[in-house]
């Protein structure tokens, strides 16, 4: 029983700790990018009619909740420069949902480009290299 | 025929919305590094497939009746505790992956669609039968070859494929990959879906002539549903991974069919989700009135009239708006999808080991005990996956 406590102890102080701030700014890096590279494609989609306008909409939506997510978490671990590269990209989110609103794909395409040159990817290779 | 039929109804069990998203996610994060962990799983689910079968052929017992038999109710009240936690968390994980299918093709919010998905859900388990819940959503989780025939489509490099068969230890992020490696053997080992076997196995009356016929149906069945799991993961690593796409929703994950399909891409992907997902949901929600009643002893089956066995018929309709309850306040359906398969991971070998336990007596199983190989290649990956699950699920809350 004693064991069982000190083991359920340690998971919840485990728990309770907070991200250290490098490790906030990289989280925050790699989700800025990947919103980033999400819109680009899935602008270059709509724009090809590929996809419709309502799931655009969902995914730029989508983006700009997971973006003010993940801004308020990388500035509580990290500061605010934990969480510039996902503002950067945030920051473009109002001119994605104008251009669907408007229904005109260019603009679409320029506001995504610019979200994801604001912080590029870091693409898988198909197999990464194992240790 | 009979073949056939398990061969597509295993398809309903083996993917769902667990299946699916961390396939996509390992996918995507690790490129087709993890395939050598469905491979495993694949091999173990496989196994535990054809044992649960055999005790239902044999014995006549499903699980939780052979277990709180076998064991006692002191331990069955355990586990049954422990399996209603995790079900629940599933199910209400499953009600929203169906939500979101429908939230891809229409833009409506999710949480909309929950109450709705919900109901249907409960309306075809109150009027339906076993054949209607087993057959109906499986031959419709056909749709699901969309993700083998993507992956024909793409042309993946198969050397690639076969090296990721490989097992090998990440260059990075290690928290995370062990935690999804826990997640896909969680999906696997879903505890519903065993036992939801078992007990389909007994309302079916399997006798021992059918034992050759569940070992084709475990290893056909399963090996059917690998091979989507498997190229879900090839899929993801081709079209989001190599792009720097993470998947963090299924916004994401659907974008994965827009290459070989184009227009049809996010409906097909839309179709997959929602068919896995309601398939798993009718699993989960019979497999929970099943545990209840056949632990303590009530009248059960799906063949009977609500009337004809009401506390069964009670658990599911307070599980199901339960369930969808819990999704919309806990929120993110991708979320929850991903840590109740860890979950599951640490709860299997509480379902695990008694049913080794059982497959190796003679009083249940006569004749048809379980060979050495069995049981030392299922020990040795349940314990791996708990121990794994036990460092990596606080490793991941704590965010690496």
């Amino acid at each position: 029983m004693r064991q069982v406590c000190v083991a359920t102890a340690a998971v919840l102080l485990l728990c309770g700790c907070a991200q250290s701030p490098e490790k906030a700014a990289k989280e925050a890096r790699e989700a800025a990018g990947s919103w980033g590279a999400t819109l680009s494609a899935a602008a270059e989609r709509w724009s090809s009619g590929d996809i419709s306008t309502s799931y655009f909409q969902s995914v730029v939506t989508q983006a700009g909740t997971a973006l003010r997510q993940e801004s308020r978490t990388a500035r509580k671990s990290g500061g605010a420069s934990a969480a510039a590269p996902v503002d950067a990209v945030a920051s473009h989110v109002d001119a994605l949902n104008d251009a669907v609103a408007r229904g005109d794909r260019a603009a679409a395409i320029d506001a995504a480009h610019a979200a994801a040159s604001a912080a590029p990817a870091n693409p898988t290779p198909p197999v990464a290299r194992p240790q | 025929m009979n073949v056939a039929l398990g061969i597509v109804s295993s398809i309903g069990g083996f993917l769902d919305a667990g299946a699916i998203a961390t396939a996509a996610l390992a996918g995507a994060a690790f490129g087709m590094q993890m395939l050598w962990v469905l491979v495993a799983g694949t091999v173990c689910v496989m196994l535990l497939t054809e044992m649960c079968g055999r005790l239902a052929c044999v014995s006549h017992h499903t699980i939780a009746d052979a277990v709180r038999e076998r064991c006692g109710f002191r331990y069955f009240s355990f586990l049954l505790v422990g399996e209603v936690c995790v079900d629940v968390l599933v199910l209400s994980a499953e009600i929203g992956g169906v939500a979101i299918a429908l939230h891809l093709v229409t833009g409506i919010d999710y949480r909309w669609f929950m109450p709705i998905v919900a109901f249907a859900l409960w309306l075809i388990i109150w009027v339906g039968t076993f054949d209607i819940i087993e057959n109906g959503v499986s031959f419709l989780g056909l749709v699901t070859l969309a993700f083998v025939v993507g992956v024909w489509w793409i042309g993946p490099p198969w050397h690639e494929v076969l090296k990721g068969m490989i097992p090998s230890a990440p260059a990075h992020d290690s928290a995370r990959y062990w935690f999804i490696a826990v997640g896909i053997i969680g999906a696997l080992f879903e505890p519903f879906m065993l036992n939801f076997y078992s007990a389909g196995a007994v309302e079916e009356k399997w006798s021992i002539k059918d034992i050759p016929m569940n070992r084709v149906t475990a290893v056909l069945g399963m090996g059917f549903g690998s091979l989507i799991a498997i190229s879900i993961v090839i899929m993801s690593a081709l079209t989001l991974g190599t792009h720097g796409i993470q998947v963090d929703s299924y916004e994401q994950a659907a974008l994965m069919l827009v290459q070989p399909f184009g227009s049809w891409g996010v409906p097909l992907f839309a179709a997959c989700l929602g068919v896995a997902c309601f398939g798993a949901a009718q699993q989960i929600s019979l497999n929970l009135a099943y545990l209840f009643s056949q632990g303590f002893g009530w009248n059960w089956s799906e063949n009977l009239k609500p009337h004809e066995d009401a506390r069964f018929a009670l658990v599911y309709t307070l599980a199901i708006p339960f369930a969808a309850l819990l999704g919309v306040v806990l929120g993110d359906p991708l979320q929850i999808t991903t840590f109740s398969m860890a979950l599951n991971a640490l709860l299997a070998p509480v379902i695990v080991f008694p049913l080794l336990i059982l497959m190796n007596d003679r009083h249940y199983l006569r004749e048809h005990r379980n060979g050495v190989v069995g049981n030392v290649l299922v020990s040795a990956v349940v314990v791996i996956a708990f121990l794994i699950a036990l460092v990596a699920i606080p490793l991941e809350i704590l965010g690496g």
